[in-house]
């Protein structure tokens, strides 16, 4: 292969690239689930080993969805009806 | 008529160029996938024991905004490779347990700014069909985040009872970002 049809194979290479790239964010392919933000170094949950597993019985709390004054959906604290916050252990399943 | 030449510094400076391209656009499609977790969550390491694994999945990649989450659960045997000297391991992957022994859970998490709190979905608990069967799966794909934008979080569980009491744990996934 000459270093001419070399060159320009590279130079389509590039341009291909660039163009495929582009039309992908012009399409919103990447917004999705990308934030605005870079994403924030959130801590394993409470009672993790911090590699996946956990370690120790979790308690933890609820949410409900609420959609907001704005109209966007958001969450409240779920709560029992003696008013204190609703949570659910991680726990074994109960027997059938 | 004089001869193209091509410096190898524009050939290595346009691979270069590609390359980054390529790489850029690979590393966005990375993060913009799924989190997944998968593994034993407990081990008997006695011969004829039982291996709860897991394997948790969730995303919005495919159905856009609208996260989705899968767990398998199954049960191994330990096992010792008969003539070597291999310890005892998970190997019998087509052991079967009872119905209604072997149990898959998963929460849909999201983060607070400061905790972890379960987005209410009345997740059950999924058992193994009877008579008996060797893994047991469930799955859930919401139209819209529940709790809304933000950074969420698949927290699975699997157990297993061989009769002794339920074996197994939970096991947490990395966060994703999903769009309100």
């Amino acid at each position: 292969m000459t270093m001419k049809v070399r060159y320009w194979l590279m130079t389509g290479a590039v341009v291909a690239a660039s163009a495929t790239g582009l039309s992908m964010k012009v399409a919103g392919a990447f917004d999705a689930t990308t934030p605005t933000q870079a994403p924030p170094a959130i801590p394993a949950p409470p009672g993790a080993d911090g590699l996946g597993h956990f370690v120790a019985p979790v308690r933890m709390p609820v949410v409900n969805p609420v959609v907001k004054a704005d109209g966007t959906v958001g969450y409240a604290p779920a709560v029992n009806a003696d008013g204190s916050p609703q949570t659910v252990e991680l726990g074994p399943p109960p027997s059938r | 008529m004089k001869p193209f030449r091509l410096g190898r510094a524009r050939l290595v400076v346009a691979g270069a160029a590609t390359l980054a391209l390529l790489v850029v656009g690979t590393g966005v499609a990375f993060a913009q996938g799924g989190a997944r977790t998968s593994g034993y969550l407990y081990r008997n390491t006695s011969d004829g024991g039982i291996c709860t694994y897991i394997n948790t999945h969730i995303d919005d990649t495919y159905t856009r905004d609208q996260p989705e989450m899968d767990t398998y659960g199954s049960v191994d045997q330990t096992v010792t490779v008969a003539g070597t000297s291999s310890p005892s391991a998970c190997y019998n992957t087509s052991y079967r347990i009872l119905g209604g022994n072997l149990a898959v859970q998963q929460q849909l998490t999201v983060w607070t700014g400061s905790q972890w709190v379960i987005c209410n979905t009345n997740a059950p608990w999924v058992y193994n069909s009877a008579p008996s069967s060797h893994d047991v799966r469930t799955g859930f794909t919401w139209a819209h985040p529940p709790c809304g934008q933000g950074w969420y979080e698949d927290q699975a569980a699997s157990y297993a009872n061989d009769g002794t009491g339920w074996k197994g744990g939970w096991t947490y996934t990395n966060y994703i970002w999903v769009e309100g």
